[in-house]
């Protein structure tokens, strides 16, 4: 019931397993954090200092999709452990 | 920094221009419409949406940055919330304690925002962390009891599971001081209002009131959505007023706590 966790969110996990949510919901945000990183790197490569300003936009999705998908492939890991 | 530094810190920020003003209109609505979807009809559709409208307004954000136009915050602010949505979304939430949820969607966000205020140059007076005068936000932090229980009988959600007994209330609690009533404060009333100040002509009272209320949507219920709006609509211009988000932070995480923790497991038994 607040924005971050909304009934939405709540009945969106309560639809499936964790790995049937990570290979329909996981994989967007995976596709995501790719493009993401990809053009990151080129805008940093063919930016003339090799630090593009313009690279720091994307920055504010990437890092906290990688904190996402860390976390996806850590609870993965886990439930193969078990 | 006294209170009337920071009342009368000039608010005025941003006047963008056509096209990005034309492209703004386009983000919000889709920014609704990815909500609407996720909240009602396909929530992968939603979310796909969601992942376009991101990459859109991060490239945009990125091109204007590349023309040095002093626009660019107010689409790198804008990114948060398809941030937020999709973070809240993909985290694999199953696998832990219901309590621990909002940390785990609320830290991702709380980088990006933390990011976006940086990559924007606000300050901490821009965002409002700063006590002007403890008095009126000792007062509008109050007001989050009786929100939260008015909240509470409107809603009617159970209470967090793993937040029975002292500790675990209190351990919940300020889960919710930090990733809702905090983080939700500084999106919102603290970066969204700022940096949208002016554009379009509107006040950023109304930017911060709409996409707070928008992505309120998720709650399925008509009565709550609009009790919240109508608290974002007052803390917004409490904000204004005070140049302060310390007090509608409290106030939001006492209401958070009691709507999540306190009023189910007094009154709902």
């Amino acid at each position: 019931m607040t924005s971050l966790v909304s009934r939405s969110t709540e009945s969106v996990f309560h639809s499936g397993t964790l790995e049937s949510l990570s290979t329909t919901f996981g994989v967007v945000l995976v596709a995501l954090v790719i493009v993401v990183l990809v053009e990151q790197r080129l805008m940093r490569a063919f930016s003339p200092s090799g630090r593009s300003s313009t690279a720091r936009s994307l920055s504010v999705a990437s890092v906290p999709m990688l904190l996402t998908v860390a976390a996806v492939f850590a609870a993965r890991f886990a439930e193969f452990l078990k | 920094m006294s209170a009337a530094e920071v009342r009368e810190r000039e608010p005025s920020r941003h006047v963008v221009s056509r096209s990005v003003a034309a492209a703004l209109h386009l983000y919000v609505a889709a920014i609704a419409i990815a909500e609407a979807l996720i909240a009602f009809a396909a929530p992968l559709a939603g979310t796909v949406l969601y992942a376009f409208v991101l990459l859109i307004i991060i490239n945009h954000d990125a091109w204007l940055r590349a023309q040095s136009a002093s626009e660019s915050g107010v689409l790198m602010t804008l990114a948060l919330l398809p941030v937020l949505r999709i973070a809240s979304l993909t985290m694999p939430l199953t696998e832990l304690p219901e309590i621990a949820w909002y940390a785990a969607v609320g830290t991702p966000v709380l980088f990006a925002a933390t990011l976006a205020s940086l990559w924007c140059g606000l300050t901490r007076a821009d965002i409002g962390l700063v006590l002007p005068s403890w008095r009126p936000q000792a007062a509008v932090a109050a007001t989050g009891v009786p929100l939260g229980l008015v909240a509470y009988l409107v809603a009617e959600p159970s209470a967090v599971a793993g937040t029975s007994g002292v500790p675990g209330m209190i351990a919940g609690a300020l889960m919710l001081f930090v990733f809702v009533g905090l983080l939700e404060e500084l999106v919102f009333r603290g970066m969204v209002q700022t940096v949208f100040e002016g554009a379009l002509g509107l006040p950023g009272v109304f930017w911060s009131t709409m996409l707070f209320t928008v992505m309120y949507v998720g709650a399925r219920n008509a009565a709550f959505v609009a009790l919240m709006a109508a608290v974002g609509l007052a803390f917004g211009w409490f904000v204004r007023r005070t140049g302060s988000i310390v007090g509608v932070a409290a106030a939001h995480g006492l209401l958070a706590s009691g709507l999540l923790i306190a009023w189910p497991q007094l009154i709902g038994g």
